[in-house]
């Protein structure tokens, strides 16, 4: 999720100035000018239909890898991706299933222990501060 | 100073600079990742992609409503507590906000049936009642970033009377045909959703990465550019490698709720046109009553501003401001402009409305 280079980092200000600033300004320049072209070049159908056409192939080509290892490891009798899966569902549930009995649990134990755990946590009545009026944005 | 003597010392600067460079930069790279989510909090609920934390307040008198940062699902909610000093939520802590966020893990290949129902109907619901047995207050804030807003937004519009007190979104797309890029590269036309999601299960975060990278082709060498010119500097080099870190610890995504989005959001745009159906019920921006902010970013490079404009008008709240501020996608919302640009903005629009 890159930004601009210039919302990368700290402060930048306390940088003297020098002979590297030309080459700076070329940076910024360069990388407006490239973002730029290449946003043109990959708005277009054409890019779409590339881009997507190695996506497919890459698809393909690991869907036919896994069928393959899949039979090879049928073969050497050892659990394949999606029994692993398969067994990690299963697991899943069964945490789920705890986790609900965990919070049936702790509600019966709330209503025990309620009243000192609600004196430790801080008040629930802040005011905000005044404000000078007409500061809209 | 004469003209010579001027340029004497700044090359004199120069020399400096690059021997701080030569230092500086091999202690960029023997050094260790950077520490970042320092706020002291206890994790709430886990339930398998879902994660909801509570954050130590850090002051003695809180405001009554507490606040649900939904994050995005693409990435680590951590953007908004990279460290001590420079992290919305110890801003919000301080201000006097009882915060909680709903987080995400990434979904293992077990949860790449879930759908947008999963999160808008199941997910924050689960974390609000869970808020309200912490806190013991049936209202709540919730505010969404980027699409953790489309998502709270969906659950504001679907739960009526029943939804949060306030709704706060950062840079939400409701018209997603004005993400050009995106919808080029999701073209229906070429774009084979199913069998990416068939084939993959979950999407994986390298693809997820690279979409955002190619927005900015030229942005991470320029960037790295900048990071040598400014490796002297100790201060920005933290803030760089925070980010960074960040930027690259991109999310699987659930396979059915990307193919989900990819259908009905990219293809159909049917946020926009009023006829996204989720868990049987039309979704209707104009059902939101609740007071509702939205901050957009000038230059917002993943959700232009195109994008994001038509939330505001169309709910139904009488009280609604829509906020644009300086700043891209994350700058908006983490770093130095952040604090000093939105967070005092928010703080502003959100105490009066928590108490």
């Amino acid at each position: 999720m890159s930004e601009n280079a210039d919302n990368k980092g700290g402060k930048k200000q306390e940088r003297p100035k020098g002979p590297l600033d030309a080459f700076r300004d070329l940076v910024g320049q360069w990388e407006r000018g490239v973002n730029q072209i290449a946003n043109e070049a990959m708005g277009n159908e054409q890019f779409s239909k590339l881009m997507h056409g190695a996506t497919s192939a890459a698809a393909g080509a690991k869907a036919g890898l896994g069928e393959a290892m899949e039979r090879y490891l049928a073969t050497m009798n050892l659990p394949s991706r999606a029994d692993i899966t398969s067994i990690g569902e299963r697991l899943q549930a069964i945490e789920a299933q705890l986790n609900r009995l965990t919070e049936i649990v702790s509600t019966m134990a709330t209503v025990e222990v309620a009243p000192s755990s609600l004196a430790l946590k801080p008040k629930r009545t802040r005011k905000p501060p005044a404000r000078n009026s007409g500061a809209k944005s | 100073m004469s003209a010579a003597q001027d340029t004497v010392e700044r090359l004199r600067r120069e020399v400096d600079l690059a021997i701080q460079r030569g230092f500086k930069g091999v202690n960029y790279l023997t050094s260790g990742a950077p520490e970042v989510g320092q706020s002291r909090k206890d994790v709430l609920a886990t339930r398998g992609t879902m994660r909801l934390y509570h954050y130590h307040p850090l002051v003695d008198e809180v405001y009554r409503v507490p606040v649900l940062i939904v994050m995005a699902t693409t990435n680590r909610g951590y953007i908004l507590d990279l460290a001590p000093g420079n992290s919305f939520v110890e801003y919000l802590l301080k201000a006097g906000y009882d915060v909680f966020m709903l987080d995400w893990a990434a979904p293992v290949p077990a949860e790449k049936s879930l759908r947008i129902e999963d999160y808008v109907l199941d997910f924050i619901p689960e974390c609000i009642r869970r808020i309200a047995k912490e806190t013991g207050e049936t209202d709540v804030s919730v505010a969404g970033y980027c699409f953790g807003g489309v998502l709270s937004v969906l659950y504001t519009a679907l739960a009526g009377e029943e939804g949060p007190k306030n709704l706060v979104c950062f840079t939400t797309p409701i018209d997603f045909k004005q993400m050009k890029l995106f919808q080029n590269w999701s073209s229906q036309k070429h774009f084979d959703v199913d069998r990416l999601v068939d084939t993959y299960g979950n999407v994986p975060p390298e693809m997820i990465h690279t979409s955002f990278e190619m927005l900015r082709p030229a942005s991470r060498a320029a960037a790295q550019v900048t990071l040598w010119d400014n490796i002297w500097n100790d201060e920005f080099v933290r803030a760089y490698r925070q980010l960074d870190r960040w930027g690259n610890d991109t999310l699987p995504l659930a396979g059915e709720y990307f193919r989900q989005t990819t259908k009905e959001l990219m293809w159909g745009n049917k946020l926009f046109t009023g006829e996204l159906v989720i868990g049987g019920k039309r979704v209707d921006l104009g059902a939101i009553r609740q007071p509702v902010l939205h901050v957009v970013a000038e230059h917002d490079h993943i959700v232009p501003y195109e994008a994001a404009r038509h939330l505001i008008p169309r709910v139904g709240s009488k009280d609604k401001t829509e906020v644009i501020l300086k700043g891209g996608h994350v700058s908006l919302l983490a770093g130095a402009n952040a604090a000093r640009r939105m967070w005092p903005k928010l703080d502003e629009w959100l105490g009066e409305r928590s108490i």
